[in-house]
């Protein structure tokens, strides 16, 4: 009762806890937060070692690799799921206030939230998210599998006897399921993600040129001139790293050639699990899939051409959803509305 | 005549990105295979795309999605296909799915947490009553009178015991014969008292004369209305020491709670209730007298004034026998104890 009473002063909330970037929705109000899952801890000098929290978010991001000795700024999730609990319990809470600043600010917030989850989160890391968001304030709980909530961001018919396939490429994980009637038919879950890409883009710059990169540069090499089909546009960037036979830092020119052959292996690890999924699917649900294609949503869908790469590999209809970023969060507040309207057994929630 | 009902229908919709998008197929000489082949879309697909029938086609995510790979296919500006083809209200996906029954009842919906409480306490209460009767049962030794001296129902004093009884008893006749019957037998001391001379048949006589529920009213105005309104300790502490105490009386003094029973021999009954702890009850009718105590070391048995030592009946502390003149001082055919 008094849970509430509590729920008057805060939203209900859909949270797509990613490894790169945390997206709350605010259910009635559209997406309200995207910072990266950054948080930067000041370690204190004194008696006790105090931690203290930094900065949180877009702030965190920025110092990553670039910090002093006594700060440290981490990412608390890695793989899709939570490395360091703690921490991820005092981000969420930040998030979560700052979400509820602006409106209910008297009382200490005390959202419903549904949290997405992989699909290849296992019991221990499910209940990990769980605890971390009723640590940090949530008055009831659910997880949604997060293919799920894409689809329904994406705005597939997932409700329908009929197949729908999408393709989540987050910042730690790519999922990939096979939905019809509310429910997940077939999912997998393979570890390679936009990190990995970065990854991928630092070994090569590494290896072809001998310099050193930062993760923050590698992204926007990602951003700027990454993709995943050759095309006969070729894009350059210039950028800086550290010489590793000279120990200087110099400039050098890439090109989005050298990045496509950067990402051949974390891609063709993707476009296997997604070769994978369609011979795990049922023929009828194949059928479907093969008549109206696959959906891409995540961050890893705006890599340029990633959706051609599909096409080509599966001979299938490939499409990328509308603002893929935000599919899962969008979702997630879509499910937590139909869960209001129709009782929360609508979806497989948890 | 389908074509000709879909230019009908044609002109009234903005144009959508249909036709500029066969348009400019044409204009590169792409052929429609070859467009639904780079597509990897059905043929169908692409024709319903160019016709903009969006009947035939998905739900409007993979519209957009098409329409987003065919405006780069033929190297148009993403954003002005789809900006026209937003034009088109299509209603996003339904997403409850159309089996799906009736809610199910579930355990904690109200209804069927105020039935599983009835249940509970309905088993809860019938034990109880249960036992209860049983308890009752066991005071009225197993006799047939029914349970209208409930253990939890308060027990009245004397003088307004009668008319409790025949309101809540649902019994009708036996009842009420026993709410007169501890009426009569009480106003036998007072009576007593009062003329010095015991009438033996005082008591039967007023029963019987008098209708049932009219019992209490005519007995206490012979009597004496005083007395009868507050009778026991009064008329029991003179009933004692009549000097002339005749040789049938018989006196039950109750130093503990006990139900008894007392019939004499021509199957009268004289008593068949419960009786608090310090009353006492005296009875002049026809020896022999059948006596059945619920709780026999609690009770004292005069006959004639002499303490009759009953204790050879007892059976687990019920004590049924016979006891006046035909059967002499103790009735030995009245030895078959208590049963229950």
């Amino acid at each position: 009762m008094f849970g509430r009473l509590k729920g008057l002063f805060s939203y209900d909330i859909s949270i797509d806890l990613g490894t790169a970037n945390t997206l709350i929705y605010v259910r009635g109000e559209g997406i309200v937060l995207n910072e990266p899952s950054v948080v930067a801890i000041r370690q204190e000098s004194g008696p006790n070692n105090n931690k203290r929290i930094a900065a949180v978010g877009m702030e965190a991001k920025r110092m990553l690799g670039r910090t002093p000795g006594n700060i440290n700024a981490i990412r608390p999730m890695k793989d899709g799921v939570i490395a360091d609990f703690t921490i991820t319990e005092k981000m969420l809470q930040h998030f979560i206030r700052k979400v509820h600043e602006d409106k209910f600010k008297l009382l200490k917030p005390s959202p419903r939230v549904l949290i997405c989850v992989p699909c290849g989160a296992t019991q221990v890391e499910r209940r990990a998210i769980r605890e971390s968001a009723a640590g940090a304030g949530a008055r009831e709980v659910y997880l949604i599998e997060e293919p799920m909530a894409a689809a329904i961001g994406a705005g597939m018919p997932i409700s329908e006897a009929s197949g729908s396939m999408v393709l989540d490429i987050g910042g730690g994980t790519t999922e990939i399921a096979v939905l019809s009637l509310n429910g997940i038919v077939y999912s997998s879950s393979v570890r390679i993600g936009g990190d990995r890409l970065d990854e991928a883009i630092i070994n090569y710059v590494r290896r072809n040129y001998g310099s050193l990169i930062g993760e923050s540069t590698a992204e926007r090499i990602k951003h700027e001139i990454g993709s995943a089909y050759p095309s006969s546009e070729v894009r350059e960037i210039e950028v800086r790293g550290r010489n590793l036979a000279e120990g200087i830092p110099r400039s050098f020119t890439l090109n989005s050639n050298e990045i496509l052959e950067a990402l051949q292996e974390p891609l063709a690890g993707i476009v296997g699990a997604v070769k994978t999924a369609l011979e795990q699917t049922p023929p009828e649900l194949g059928a479907d899939i093969a008549e109206r294609g696959m959906v891409l949503t995540g961050g890893g869908a705006l890599l340029r051409d990633f959706d051609r790469l599909l096409m080509e590999e599966t001979g299938l209809p490939v499409i990328v959803a509308e603002d893929p970023l935000t599919c899962v969060a969008r979702g997630g507040g879509r499910a937590l509305e139909m869960m209001d309207e129709h009782g929360v057994d609508i979806f497989a929630l948890e | 005549m389908n074509d000709m009902s879909q230019e009908l229908v044609d002109p009234p919709m903005p144009s959508g990105p249909g036709r500029h998008l066969r348009e400019a197929r044409e204009a590169k000489n792409m052929s429609l295979e070859e467009a639904a082949l780079r597509l990897r879309l059905h043929e169908r697909l692409v024709v319903a795309i160019e016709e903009d029938d969006y009947e035939k086609l998905p739900p409007p995510a993979f519209v957009i999605g098409y329409l987003r790979n065919y405006a780069r296919l033929l190297e148009l500006p993403q954003e002005e296909v789809l900006s026209s083809y937003s034009g088109y209200q299509v209603q996003k996906p339904e997403l409850v799915p159309r089996m799906r029954a009736d809610r199910e009842v579930r355990s904690s919906d109200l209804f069927v947490r105020l039935f599983t409480w009835l249940i509970i306490l309905g088993l809860i209460a019938l034990p109880a009553a249960w036992w209860f009767s049983q308890r009752a049962e066991l005071r009225l030794g197993g006799g047939e009178v029914p349970a209208d001296q409930q253990p939890g129902q308060p027990l009245f004093p004397f003088g307004v015991a009668p008319a409790a009884p025949a309101e809540d008893s649902s019994m009708g006749q036996e009842p009420a014969e026993m709410a007169a019957a501890p009426v009569a037998e009480e106003e036998m001391p007072a009576t007593a008292q009062a003329e010095e001379t015991p009438p033996a048949e005082t008591a039967p006589a007023v029963v019987d004369a008098v209708p049932v529920p009219a019992a209490p009213g005519p007995v206490p105005a012979s009597s004496g209305m005083t007395d009868a309104q507050h009778p026991q300790p009064a008329a029991e502490s003179e009933a004692r020491p009549a000097a002339a105490v005749a040789a049938h009386q018989l006196r039950l003094e109750f130093k503990a709670d006990s139900w008894a029973r007392v019939t004499d021999a021509g199957g009268k009954r004289l008593l068949a209730d419960l009786v608090r702890a310090g009353n006492s009850r005296v009875f002049e009718g026809q020896p022999p007298y059948e006596v059945t105590l619920g709780y026999a070391p609690g009770v004292e048995v005069y006959l004639g004034g002499k303490l009759f030592d009953h204790s050879a009946f007892n059976r687990k502390n019920i004590a049924k026998f016979s006891l006046g003149q035909a059967a002499g001082a103790a009735g030995g055919e009245g030895a078959g104890g208590g049963t229950e």
